[in-house]
């Protein structure tokens, strides 16, 4: 545990020299940059506020990623699965009717953006148990499948204005967190109430535990009288119900209707921040934390450095993590070797 | 799998590694493998109480090395993986049929003893025991009965008082071949049966 905290610190620190060339290189000074992003993002409340709404969604499809991948799954499609949730949540939001209380309403919009999102998880897992196809390929090819039939049912019946959804009821909005005025909303509640609950599941219930069994040795869990199968399809589900929650930051939180794109990316961030955190809950909250600081501080140095060398500096992160999760593979497994 | 666990069958397959442990967890969390439905409380949820009281009372019993059921079974050693397995699968509930393949295959001396020795005190106890095994020295030590097979057949049934003549390992070894009753080709496999 200690371990991987330091490993992952240096590889941060690696990648954080890696950025300074490159801001030295486009002719400013790093320090002055990285102070700058630090000030503008954590040292004011609006700046913190968009750290938190830009870590909500990423919070999410961190955990559906690393739900995925603790039964040993790779799920690409967190990209579809939330699109899906999150024009379902929109669609819910505006069909509820007013008279509604604003926590039934919530919950109902909320529950049917996951149920999306499970809908189209789970497909892939069922495809992957009943045909063999890998889970790879049925996400990525759902997630054209996800955004095409949202485009198509959007523009035959739900948009009305350009590639919007109708405004949502009242009561199925989220407040925002009042944090000077930032995109900053309660959803981040929902996140880490979720990320409570993943850990829970995998570290307390019997069926955490099968789970995990089957992600670490698929063999000797089958042998323990584990459906394989079941677990696949069920880890599937779970990870895009999580994904599909996104629709609550964006939706109820912000936007109040669905807009095409939302959200886009913060899928695929999402790998990148299971892989950040080490599939931990805890980790991931941290790593989305980081993630949003940088999505953000990129835009509050936009007079000092293109926007862009931030987003290079994020994938110098994850590269930098994704080689210091192969080292500690190979530690983990060298002190094994040794029996 | 989990209706033969139910009808009283335990095994202790023939590669530990790959169908009987999870290598990355705990000594404790191995131990109930198979049967973490044993250990629910409500919701599911696992009674980790339980869990680390049977741990403690299998590592005390079997006398697994290290004696902490926290600790992560891939560093332990082959010997004390094995009596691991042994020691689940002999604290199964409703045991009647034990199934052991290659039970002490790359296991140090003094786990080998340990393991047989939980064998006969099963079988003493009342639970068939089947082991399948290469190492011929123990199958004559164990067991009450012996079937040679010899491709997919069984050629020969030995009983206890047969199993202790002098050259009855080199007969053994010679129906295996298929050499012993005329034939002369192949590779072939003992079971020994230690039903009562």
């Amino acid at each position: 545990m200690k371990r991987e905290a330091l490993t992952i610190g240096a590889a941060l620190v690696i990648a954080a020299l890696a950025g300074s060339v490159l801001i030295w290189f486009v002719g400013q000074s790093p320090l002055e940059v990285y102070g700058m992003m630090l000030s503008r993002t954590w040292g004011t409340s609006y700046g913190f506020g968009e750290v938190l709404f830009r870590a909500t969604p990423l919070i999410l499809t961190g955990l559906s990623v690393s739900v995925a991948f603790k039964v040993g799954l790779f799920n690409i499609g967190a990209e579809g699965q939330l699109a899906a949730g999150s024009f379902v949540t929109a669609l819910c939001g505006a069909v509820l009717p007013a008279s509604l209380p604003w926590p039934l309403a919530v919950a109902l919009c909320v529950l049917a953006g996951m149920i999306a999102g499970a809908g189209l998880g789970g497909l892939a897992g069922v495809l992957k148990v009943r045909y063999g196809a890998h889970e790879v390929i049925n996400t990525i090819m759902l997630n054209f499948v996800a955004s095409a039939l949202i485009l198509w049912a959007g523009n035959a019946h739900f948009f009305v204005r350009d590639t919007h959804t109708r405004t949502i009821s009242d009561n199925a909005t989220l407040p925002a967190l009042g944090l000077a005025g930032s995109h900053a909303n309660t959803s981040l509640l929902l996140a880490i109430g979720l990320a409570a609950a993943v850990a829970y599941f995998f570290n307390r219930t019997r069926r955490g535990f099968e789970w995990r069994a089957v992600g670490l040795s698929p063999r000797a869990a089958q042998n323990a009288g584990v459906r394989i199968g079941g677990v696949i399809i069920g880890a599937m589900v779970v990870s895009g119900a999580l994904a599909g929650a996104v629709g609550a930051n964006y939706v109820l939180g912000y936007k109040h209707y669905y807009e095409r794109g939302i959200g886009g990316g913060v899928g695929v961030m999402g790998i990148a921040v299971a892989l950040l955190g080490r599939n931990h809950p805890a980790g991931i909250i941290a790593a989305a934390l980081l993630l949003g600081t940088l999505a953000h501080g990129g835009l509050a140095v936009a007079e000092l450095v293109p926007k862009e060398i931030f987003y290079i500096l994020q994938a110098v992160i994850i590269l930098a993590v994704a080689c210091a999760s192969v080292y500690l593979g190979r530690r983990a497994r060298a002190s094994g070797a040794q029996a | 799998v989990l209706e033969r666990y139910r009808a009283g069958l335990a095994h202790v397959p023939e590669d530990r590694h790959d169908r009987a442990l999870v290598l990355d967890y705990s000594i404790q969390d191995n131990l109930i493998l198979g049967q973490q439905r044993d250990f629910v409380g409500t919701l599911d949820v696992l009674d980790r109480r339980r869990v680390h009281q049977q741990a403690e009372k299998l590592i005390r019993e079997f006398d697994i090395r290290p004696p902490d059921p926290t600790h992560q079974v891939r560093g332990m050693s082959g010997g004390n993986q094995q009596k691991l397995v042994v020691a689940r699968e002999l604290s199964r509930r409703g045991l009647s049929v034990l199934i052991c393949s290659q039970p002490t295959r790359g296991v140090d001396i003094g786990a080998i003893e340990a393991i047989h020795r939980r064998m006969i005190e099963a079988r003493d106890r009342g639970v068939a025991v089947l082991l399948l095994s290469a190492e011929l020295s123990e199958l004559r030590d164990l067991s009450d009965r012996l079937a040679v097979l010899y491709k997919g057949e069984i050629v020969a049934t030995l009983d206890r008082d047969q199993l202790g003549a002098d050259d009855v390992l080199d007969k053994v070894g010679a129906m295996m071949t298929g050499a012993w009753p005329g034939r002369a080709d192949g590779a072939a496999k003992t079971t020994a049966e230690g039903a009562r």
